[in-house]
């Protein structure tokens, strides 16, 4: 163990207490404060500040013999102008008799104010205390011991704390030959840079005994995940002056009173447990991004009116306290035709006992490479303040950028008129819905394959081979029309040449040879079936003479006609003549006749 | 009037329900433009419970499992509206961009050229837009058959004659173009799969030899059902049987 190397080595001069505070103090403590009977100890009561010692007045010591004292030390300091003064005033006692001795409070004036002292009690015993001297290592826990410190034992997530290890020591820290430090797992650790060089040693009195305390290291912690949390102790392994029970063997250690031997100690602590909860949720603004503290924000743009392609710079400062070092550089929202390039970023952050603050300075350069109007928006910065339990939101000013076209704008210019760019997708995002009205309809309500539907078609179908067979029953009834003129051609024949019968007794021969005519040429038509107005003299004698009728009825009948015809372009010529009649009849019978 | 007055209720319910089923269209758009997915989901499957069948209904629908994360369902939907729109442009758009998004890369070899003619000449029009071509091109044939029949004149009976065929022909087209439109929206002779990994068996029956696994969203034709099973067969022509639970018919 001697061998191995001393990391750091300290002195320090006994009983020469330095700076607990510049207010007036006036502190009373024990060496020891179990004693057995007849043990010697030392009872120190330290004065801070500007102290009178002719006000001293001596504590009531009943119980104790005093073998020497007071004596008194006195020592100055002068840190940064401040001069900070310490008197102690010992005295070495020895325990007369068993149990409880009480000391009462001493007093003194210190900076025209009496101050009394704390008062102590020493527990007196008949047998001498093991109080370890003899054998060291077994019972240093009582006479050394870690401790760690945090400034709060329950702590949001990303919160920042300090973690404080101090040894301490009934006897005189020498040196340390090795400290472990732990790692602080879970947490975001940064050590407080002016306590990893140095460790300060001073004493410090707990219930009454005087400890030599050395503060090993003090760091902030952010806390990066949440639930119960151990935070490991530091482990040292220290050596300490210890005085020997040895009789002084030398001239020259008799003369200068108790030997010492250097004792090495190893010192284990125990692990203290931290509880980190989350954030509230309620009220917790969306883009939250874990900043914890207090913090405030401000920006600055270095010009709103500039020329394209000119550089504008645009800062935002940070400051505050809180876990700063995690501080992202806010987003700047900015059209397209303004570039921007990635922050600088300048942090002017402290770390010390009372935690990490300072400021953090992010420095946008922006290049307006078009001209015009743009606005810059800057993303507000939120965070949690624990002090006042709620989340901050800090918005950022917006700014318009006045841009004018450039003097050498032609050269420099990186975007050109004529350089086109595809459309790049962004997302891949589907259409929107189909909106408006709807002709909404029911499966059932189909009108293809309804009844309806068929039932249409089948009745045109139907409706075909109905058409055809009107048409047919409509020729057959056409040609008895024919029929029935043929019939009837002889009836309608009389029927005529009766009114020319009228006309003959009346002796109106233009009508008379009118009625002959219409008989002859309604007859033949009728009979032949033959267009009226096809009818002339040369068809009659034609289809006469087809039908095999004698040439004598035929000349007759033309006859007939022609006489008849003449008689009427010429009617004061002719008069209505009973053998035209006759001659009418005739030719009609015998035709009838031939018909059969 | 007393006769009428049933008929005037009739009426009025189903102006009612109308009015009330394209209200309801109208809210569910609301609710998808507000971002409320989930809400917008269960008026559009109302409606379609209710027996209203419309592309627009079925292609929303889909719009809202896709916002909602399923995309098998959003497939499903899509391509049933597709049945209706098979060119609606953002049918098929968004089906494309959900393919995107599917485990499984399947080609989709493009079907025959008169397949597709046919498929598109037959979805041009609605079901019904094709009987009713039918049921006119019949009465128009009829009309000219019997101005064949009754006209005297040669000329106007040589055209009316062949006006009156080309008809009957057009009105045939017409039927059988109704049955084919018909059967694409109708008929259930694809599927989607919907589990997230489907085992595809070789048999139909639970200790069937597994063919292949895909995953949800892909297509298939469905050529058999035995059972609580179903042959499918992939596009690129990969054929096995899966159980009815894993699947949704088209």
């Amino acid at each position: 163990m001697k061998g191995k190397k001393h990391i750091l080595l300290f002195t320090l001069i006994t009983c020469t207490f330095f700076s607990f505070a510049q207010d007036g103090k006036f502190v009373a403590s024990a060496s020891k404060t179990k004693v057995a009977v007849g043990e010697q100890f030392q009872l120190s009561f330290t004065a801070s500040g500007n102290a009178n010692l002719n006000s001293y007045k001596a504590p009531n010591v009943s119980g104790l013999t005093v073998l020497m004292g007071p004596s008194t030390s006195s020592s100055v300091q002068i840190i940064n102008g401040n001069m900070s003064q310490q008197i102690a005033i010992t005295y070495i006692v020895v325990a007369e008799k068993e149990g409880v001795c009480s000391i009462s409070s001493a007093s003194v004036i210190i900076n025209g104010k009496r101050i009394e002292s704390n008062p102590l009690k020493i527990e007196v015993t008949k047998n001498p205390i093991n109080d370890g001297k003899q054998n060291g290592n077994n019972s240093q826990s009582s006479n050394s011991f870690v401790s760690t410190v945090v400034s709060q034992s329950k702590i949001y997530l990303g919160q920042q704390f300090t973690v404080t290890h101090k040894v301490y020591s009934r006897d005189q820290i020498v040196g340390f030959k090795d400290i472990e430090f732990p790692n602080y797992e879970s947490f975001w650790s940064q050590v407080i840079d002016n306590k990893r060089q140095n460790i300060q040693l001073s004493i410090e009195v707990i219930e009454g005994v005087e400890y030599y305390c050395a503060e090993m290291r003090q760091a902030v912690l952010f806390p990066q995940k949440t639930g119960k949390i151990e935070i490991l102790p530091v482990n040292v392994d220290m050596v300490v002056k210890q005085p020997s029970n040895k009789k002084p063997t030398t001239i020259f250690e008799q003369f200068f009173g108790t030997s010492y031997k250097e004792v090495e100690l190893k010192v284990k602590g125990k692990p203290i447990t931290i509880e980190v909860v989350t954030l509230p949720e309620n009220n917790k603004p969306l883009n939250y991004k874990n900043y914890i503290g207090n913090f405030s924000c401000s920006t600055k743009l270095n010009k709103e009116n500039a020329k394209t392609n000119e550089a504008v710079t645009l800062s935002i400062t940070i400051s505050g306290k809180g876990n700063l070092k995690m501080i992202e550089a806010p987003e700047i929202n900015l059209p397209a035709e303004v570039e921007k390039y990635d922050p600088k970023v300048n942090e002017r952050i402290t770390i010390n006992s009372s935690g990490m603050s300072g400021s953090k300075t992010f420095e946008y350069t922006l290049i307006p490479r078009a001209s015009g109007k743009h606005n810059v928006k800057i993303e507000p910065l939120i965070f949690y303040d624990y002090d006042k339990k709620q989340y901050i939101t800090i918005p950022s000013p917006e700014y318009e950028l006045n841009i004018e076209k450039g003097a050498n704008d032609e050269k420099n210019l990186v975007l050109s008129p004529t350089e086109k760019q595809d459309i790049t997708t962004l997302n891949n995002d589907i259409r929107y819905i189909k909106t408006g009205h709807l002709e909404l309809s029911k499966k059932q309500d189909l009108f293809h394959g309804s009844i309806l539907f068929y039932s249409l078609i089948g009745l045109i179908v139907l409706l075909f081979p109905a058409l055809i067979v009107f048409r047919k029953k409509y020729n057959l009834q056409n040609a008895d029309t024919i029929g029935n003129k043929r019939k009837k051609a002889a009836a309608v024949a009389k029927k005529h040449l009766k009114t020319a019968e009228k006309y003959l007794t009346e002796n109106n021969s233009d009508k008379f040879y009118d009625e002959i005519l219409k008989a002859m040429y309604g007859y033949f038509s009728d009979t032949y079936t033959i267009a009226l107005s096809e009818t002339n003299k040369e068809k009659i004698k034609h289809i006469l003479s087809e039908k095999g009728i004698a040439d004598e009825l035929s000349v007759s009948f033309i006859k007939l006609l022609n006489d008849c015809e003449f008689a009427r372009y010429a009617p004061s010529l002719a008069s209505p003549k009973k053998e035209i009649y006759d001659s009418a009849i005739n030719c009609i019978t015998q035709i009838e006749e031939l018909k059969k | 009037m007393r006769n009428l007055k049933p008929i005037a209720l009739l009426l009025l319910l189903l102006a009612y329900n109308y009015g009330r089923s394209n209200s309801e269209f109208a809210k569910a758009n609301n609710l998808y433009a507000k971002q409320k997915y989930s809400e917008a989901k269960q008026v559009f499957k109302k409606l379609i419970a209710d027996g209203f069948t419309h592309a627009h209904i079925y292609y929303n629908l889909g719009n809202c499992y896709f916002k909602t994360d399923s995309i098998a369902w959003a497939i499903l939907y899509y391509e049933k509206a597709k049945k209706f729109l098979p060119n609606d442009a953002e049918i098929n758009f968004n089906i494309e961009v959900s393919k995107k998004y599917l485990t499984d890369k399947i080609e989709q070899p493009p079907k025959p050229v008169i397949t597709q003619l046919l498929n598109s000449v037959a979805q041009s029009k609605s079901t019904d837009g094709w009987a009713a071509n039918c049921i006119i091109m019949l009465i128009t044939s009829f009309m000219l058959f019997a101005i064949f029949l009754l006209s005297e004149k040669s000329i106007t009976k040589r055209i009316s004659f062949w006006t009156s065929a080309i008809s009957v022909i057009a009105a045939i087209v017409s039927y059988t173009m109704a049955a084919r439109n018909y059967n694409l929206i109708s008929s259930k002779n694809e599927a989607i799969i919907l589990g997230s990994s489907v085992e595809i068996k070789s048999s139909p029956e639970e200790n069937g030899k597994n063919l292949f696994i895909i995953h949800a969203g892909i297509k298939g034709e469905i050529l058999n059902k035995a059972g609580d099973w179903f042959e499918l067969k992939l596009s690129d022509n990969h054929v096995g049987w899966v159980q009815a639970k894993e699947i949704a018919e088209i």
